[in-house]
């Protein structure tokens, strides 16, 4: 498996939508069918997947990892921690000290790379909210990029938006040595230019202008884009569809297919379990939040699994892997 | 049959060539439904499960939660819903929640208010509606009059504990007629035979149509003092002559028992008045207040008598501050002629012209029954200030629309956190696209 597809990132513009509780309970599900799994807390500035772990205080996460200076004898090694789980190491993140996001461009390559070099069958990113580039860049690194949201009409518009930064994001960065197309693409640097390319068509139609050549490249990044989709915190049935809406969108603004991966439902189970600061998937692997999670992990790895928990352990009781789907 | 035909003289083959016409379109179908729609039709069949469940759950708290009657008591069914029969005025009625564990009895009482007697209802006596009505209204007893025979009671009201009521119904002149007994729908209540079910007296609940006023103490509907004063010689006589017309009213109008109850004894005539619940009207008169009877006059006159109701609450009482945001609206007309409801009362000449009768009400009634009024009053009011929308206004409607949405917005939830919300509105994929900047930039350009 190539390091672009063993690297799922999980995303969504909003904050408070449940990015990083999917994405810890993702990693559990990836280890317990037996998968090495590494779960990187990539919301740098406002680490908090640790709590859900149950770790207390990470030992060494990526401050220790820019400056080496806390790193005992195992070097890098050290930064992957036991989490108690099988097959699960977690990397933490940057703690919380003031200015732990705005890293260098040198240090978020230098994460990317170590990143890439993990040694496991999937590497889960939980990155925090918003749509800079920072953001942007560790979701792109993804081969695999899930979007989570809830229902809400504000954080499905501004999934809408993460999509849309992440695809413009991954043209900007094909054609960096064009620096016209860059004007085109990278609307900060050019806002006048928002008018004219809002959308995909608007953007093909300036690029096929200016570089009728480079517009089936344009072509291929927007079908290679096709971000999988998981609506958290559902209460009803017209939830789930609120999900479709953001489908429909994102294909009728920027053409892109995203992949709708599954639900979870709103419930005190989840809630338990991050007050317990113990993955509800191994709280229970049959409650309904876990097998919303078995669904979503079945739909990202083509497999339907299905796991049972019997005297404190917990078992694969199917796992069968499907011959069609996304994620290929 | 064409037998010479391969396909069609073949029935193996033509077999399988209906099942697979039938097969396919539905195949076709399943092949195009995204994971959207699977996941959807999970959530469905997931709901539908749930609800089943939840069905079951709820037959079985049904059983469990008490039924509430219309005397303000509960009744809890217990194993078998069905041995407790449900009078048919209380159907429809939401249950109360929570039975308490280890109750043995199938129908169990809970007693809303201070308790005060237990009595089966096995064969309810007709008499005892009159005993319940009187226990509602604690008022003073009648010193003045005495009573030298007891009324015939009955082996269940020889189980209560004595109050002074009980104690009053001792000396009752035996000769005097039974008080009359409603057979209206209302009143049914009590003569429905509930098997195995105990029934506790009626609790102080105000229905819409009859209010039923707590013996409360007097200070807190009357800030004058000089109303819980004993009155005057001169202040009695005048609420005789006013209490006058509306005795000669009834003369004219209602049965001789009722005669006999004005003459006799003024606490069985409000046990009569409440089981005949459109005579609570005439518990106005009573009164004998002087303002009413003014203002009743100004409103006919002006024929408008929502509008001059403000009026005479001002004059009653001093009104609460709520009430400078009352509206006139035609809520407040229909329930001001209930307050002000005179028709006993002779509105044509003066106060003093009509005075009929001779007797002198004793003090305490009077001041009873001024209580009383007050209570109405104030219930009243409180409907008039609770009805949303139409009587309030301002700045008023403000808070109470917030008070209400502090109200619904801090109910717990009780059956988890799913499904706790209306869910009504629906945000649609064009009102979504409709705030989108992406959206608002294409329809600019």
């Amino acid at each position: 498996m190539t390091f672009k597809n063993k690297i799922i990132a999980v995303g969504g513009g909003k904050g408070g939508v449940g990015k990083s509780v999917v994405c810890a309970n993702m990693a559990v599900t990836l280890a317990l069918t037996g998968q090495r799994v590494v779960l990187v807390d990539a919301d740098f500035g406002a680490s908090s997947l640790h709590a859900l772990l149950g770790i207390s205080s990470p030992k060494y996460g990526f401050r220790e990892y820019f400056d080496h200076s806390g790193l005992d004898s195992n070097g890098e090694e050290a930064l992957l921690l036991d989490t108690g789980i099988n097959n699960l190491k977690f990397l933490s993140g940057a703690g919380d000290m003031p200015g732990s996001a705005d890293i260098s461009v040198k240090n978020q390559n230098k994460v990317i790379s170590y990143i890439k070099s993990l040694d496991a069958d999937h590497i889960l990113m939980d990155l925090g909210p918003g749509t800079n580039f920072h953001i942007i860049d560790y979701f792109n690194v993804g081969g695999k990029n899930v979007v989570v949201s809830t229902p809400e009409m504000t954080s499905i518009m501004k999934s809408f938006s993460f999509i849309k930064a992440t695809l413009f994001r991954r043209i900007s960065q094909e054609f960096k040595s064009s620096s016209d197309l860059q004007h085109l693409i990278d609307l900060s640097k050019n806002p006048a230019m928002a008018e004219d390319c809002y959308e995909i068509d608007s953007l093909r139609e300036k690029v096929e202008e200016m570089h009728p050549q480079k517009l089936e490249r344009v072509n291929e990044i927007i079908r290679e884009f096709q971000p999988g989709l998981v609506i958290n915190r559902v209460r009803r049935q017209k939830d789930i569809l609120m999900g479709d809406n953001l489908l429909k969108l994102s294909k009728k603004y920027l053409d892109v297919d995203v992949k709708f991966l599954g639900y979870l439902i709103e419930s005190d189970d989840v809630r338990d379990s991050i007050d317990e600061m113990k993955p509800f998937l191994i709280k229970d692997p049959q409650s309904k939040p876990s097998e919303n999670i078995q669904q979503v992990i079945g739909s990202l790895t083509n497999t339907n699994i299905h796991l049972v928990k019997k005297d404190d352990s917990i078992y694969v009781s199917q796992q069968i892997k499907l011959s069609s789907g996304w994620g290929q | 049959m064409d037998t010479t035909n391969p396909i069609l003289g073949n029935p193996l083959l033509l077999a399988a060539i209906l099942l697979l016409l039938a097969i396919l379109p539905r195949a076709l179908r399943q092949n195009k439904k995204t994971a959207l729609d699977k996941a959807v039709e999970r959530f469905e069949r997931e709901e539908m499960k749930a609800a089943a469940e939840g069905k079951t759950n709820e037959d079985k708290d049904r059983q469990k939660k008490p039924i509430p009657l219309k005397d303000g008591s509960l009744a809890y069914l217990k194993e078998n819903p069905s041995a407790a029969q449900i009078p048919e005025e209380n159907k429809g009625i939401p249950p109360f929640p929570v039975q308490e564990e280890g109750e043995k009895e199938r129908v169990k009482v809970v007693k809303p208010g201070v308790p005060i007697s237990h009595f089966e209802t096995a064969e309810p006596p007709p008499k005892k509606k009159v005993k319940l009505i009187k226990q509602e209204f604690s008022i003073a007893p009648d010193k003045n009059k005495t009573r030298s025979k007891k009324i015939p009671s009955d082996p269940v009201e020889k189980e209560q504990p004595k109050s002074p009521t009980n104690e009053q119904e001792s000396t009752w002149n035996e000769d005097l007629p039974v008080p009359p007994i409603s057979n209206t729908e209302e009143d049914s209540w009590i003569e429905a035979e509930i098997p195995g079910l105990t029934i506790e007296p009626p609790a102080e609940e105000p229905s819409e149509d009859i209010p039923v006023f707590n013996a409360s103490p007097k200070e807190e509907y009357l800030p004058e003092p000089e109303k819980s004063q004993e009155p005057s010689p001169e202040k009695q006589s005048a609420e005789v002559k006013n209490m006058a017309p509306k005795t000669e009213e009834k003369k004219g109008s209602k049965s001789e028992k009722q005669e006999i109850i004005m003459t006799d004894s003024p606490q069985l005539e409000m046990e009569i008045q409440e089981s005949e619940p459109k005579e609570v009207e005439i518990k106005a008169p009573v009164v004998s207040h002087k303002n009413i009877a003014e203002i009743e006059t100004v409103s006919e006159e002006a024929g408008t008598p929502s509008s001059k109701a403000s009026e005479t609450e001002g004059e009653i009482t001093a009104a609460p501050p709520e009430q400078e945001n009352l509206k006139t609206t035609p809520e407040t007309a229909k329930l001001k002629p209930f307050l002000l409801d005179l028709r006993y009362l002779d509105q044509e000449g003066s106060e003093t012209e009509n005075l009929i009768s001779q007797e002198v009400l004793p003090a305490d009634m009077v001041d009873a029954t001024i209580t009383r009024l007050n209570a109405l009053q104030a219930d009243l009011e409180n409907q008039l200030v609770s009805t949303p929308g139409n009587v309030v206004s301002g700045d008023a409607l403000v808070n109470e629309n917030m008070r209400k949405k502090r109200t619904r917005d801090s109910l717990p939830d009780l059956e988890g956190t799913i499904n706790t919300s209306s869910g009504k509105k629906e945000v649609s994929l064009e009102e979504l696209d409709s705030f989108l900047f992406t959206a608002s930039q294409k329809k600019n350009k």
